[in-house]
């Protein structure tokens, strides 16, 4: 089974590097338009599912993959973003001055957070391995090509509870926006044929760039 | 600096499904179009500098890349492919049945599964990419762009040595022939910003 792991398009937070979170801010323009082109570049691929975070971005993006395939978009909260509580709005090289601490745990040690919202982050991570082990593996031999709509971290998570590695690994994976991953899973093991790739939102003019 | 690794193009041993090590097997005819697929892909990125292992469907590769720029291509052995010793030029069906246990084990931790007879010092393959790593580090700035042509082994080995995680995380990735992956690095840190993207060759990520 191969899973096309997308990351949400573009909004206006993430254009002002303001942390979203559990905040529920839509696609601007340009996101509406990454997710065309995500959707586009998925077309031929025959997909049978499409699962996303309930949150407006994701799913929004997730609208758009699906409609040419004829499918509705399932939604599903292991898919959702990580709460981020107080540092929502914010931004990461704000907080990593204001405070130190509690990001250098984030980064480094991310089994002992406690987000400052309250949740937990490995409370977090066994809602993805619930969502891996009881949605995705079940599907293995039923389906082959499965669509999964998320975020940054909510992608992180995922990859962690698909390899069964630890968070500081994947943690170290960046995404853009309408990124497109692709894992598959076989015989209960996970591989990584590509990563990141977001080339479907980039002016094509002569040879092209590599990025 | 700025990573930018391109495994080799097709060679027939990838086709028939043969483990090559680090037999030195060239480029095929697809292989060469690969190369100059990818080489088409780097057109407008500036090089500083460039790598290749020295094995030629690395360093053929990298030449395509590198054709027409007043860049020297460095043979560098931290980037051959890792060596399989008695397991090279085995079909893959041999490996996942006669072979099946060892192989299967080693893949799955090659930190800590012996290696085959003949085979590569996992450990001394490690460090010694580790070195390169620094080398390069300490040689290039933020924004400079490094061309690193090599195999699918030794990607890994590097991978597991920038992201500082055990190789046996990477054995899950796979990356196909002439793949581009990125890795910036900001304040001394790295980004993986893209892995195995293969878009440039019409089979796209290719077979499974």
């Amino acid at each position: 089974m191969q899973l096309y792991i997308v990351r949400h398009g573009t909004t206006d937070w993430n254009q002002a590097h303001k942390i979203q979170g559990a905040v529920d801010i839509p696609l601007n323009a340009e996101g509406m338009q990454q997710a065309q082109n995500i959707a586009r570049r998925l077309t031929d691929i025959p997909l049978a599912r499409v699962f996303s975070s309930p949150l407006m971005r994701a799913y929004q993006t997730a609208q758009a993959i699906a409609a040419p395939h004829g499918l509705c978009v399932e939604k599903q909260d292991a898919l959702s973003e990580l709460g981020f509580g107080r540092w929502e709005g914010d931004n990461f090289r704000h907080i990593a001055q204001t405070e130190p601490d509690l990001y250098h745990t984030f980064r480094h040690h991310p089994e002992q957070m406690v987000m400052p919202g309250g949740q937990s982050l490995a409370g977090r991570l066994a809602q993805s391995v619930q969502f891996v082990q009881q949605m995705l593996w079940p599907l293995e031999h039923a389906c082959e090509h499965v669509a999964i709509i998320s975020h940054a971290y909510g992608i992180r998570l995922l990859m962690a509870a698909l390899f069964e590695a630890p968070l500081t690994l994947t943690t170290r994976f960046f995404f853009p926006n309408t990124s497109l991953t692709i894992v598959k899973l076989k015989a209960h093991q996970a591989s990584l044929w590509l990563l990141g790739d977001d080339h479907h939102n980039q002016q094509s003019n002569g040879g092209g760039h590599a990025r | 600096m700025n990573l930018y690794i391109v495994r080799h193009g097709q060679t027939e041993w990838n086709i028939i499904g043969r483990m090559q090590g680090s037999s030195d097997i060239p480029l095929n005819q697809v292989g060469r179009q690969q190369a100059e697929n990818v080489a088409r892909r780097f057109q407008s990125i500036p090089l500083h500098a460039a790598y290749a292992s020295p094995l030629s469907r690395a360093y053929d590769t990298a030449e395509a890349i590198v054709r027409g720029r007043s860049l020297f291509i460095e043979k560098e052995p931290a980037l051959i492919e890792v060596g399989f010793g008695v397991w090279e030029g085995k079909s893959f069906e041999e490996m996942d049945s006669v072979y099946a246990e060892p192989f299967h084990a080693f893949m799955n931790d090659p930190e800590h599964f012996p290696a085959p007879q003949g085979g590569d010092d996992m450990q001394k393959r490690l460090v010694d990419m580790r070195a390169f790593l620094q080398r390069l580090l300490q040689q290039y700035t933020q924004g400079e762009n490094v061309l690193l042509v090599t195999h699918g082994f030794a990607i890994r080995i590097l991978l597991s040595v920038i992201m500082d995680a055990p190789l046996k995380y990477m054995s899950a990735f796979f990356m196909g022939n002439t793949s581009i992956s990125i890795i910036r690095y900001e304040h001394g840190r790295p980004r993986i910003e893209l892995l195995g993207d293969c878009s440039h060759n019409p089979e796209g990520i290719g077979v499974g």
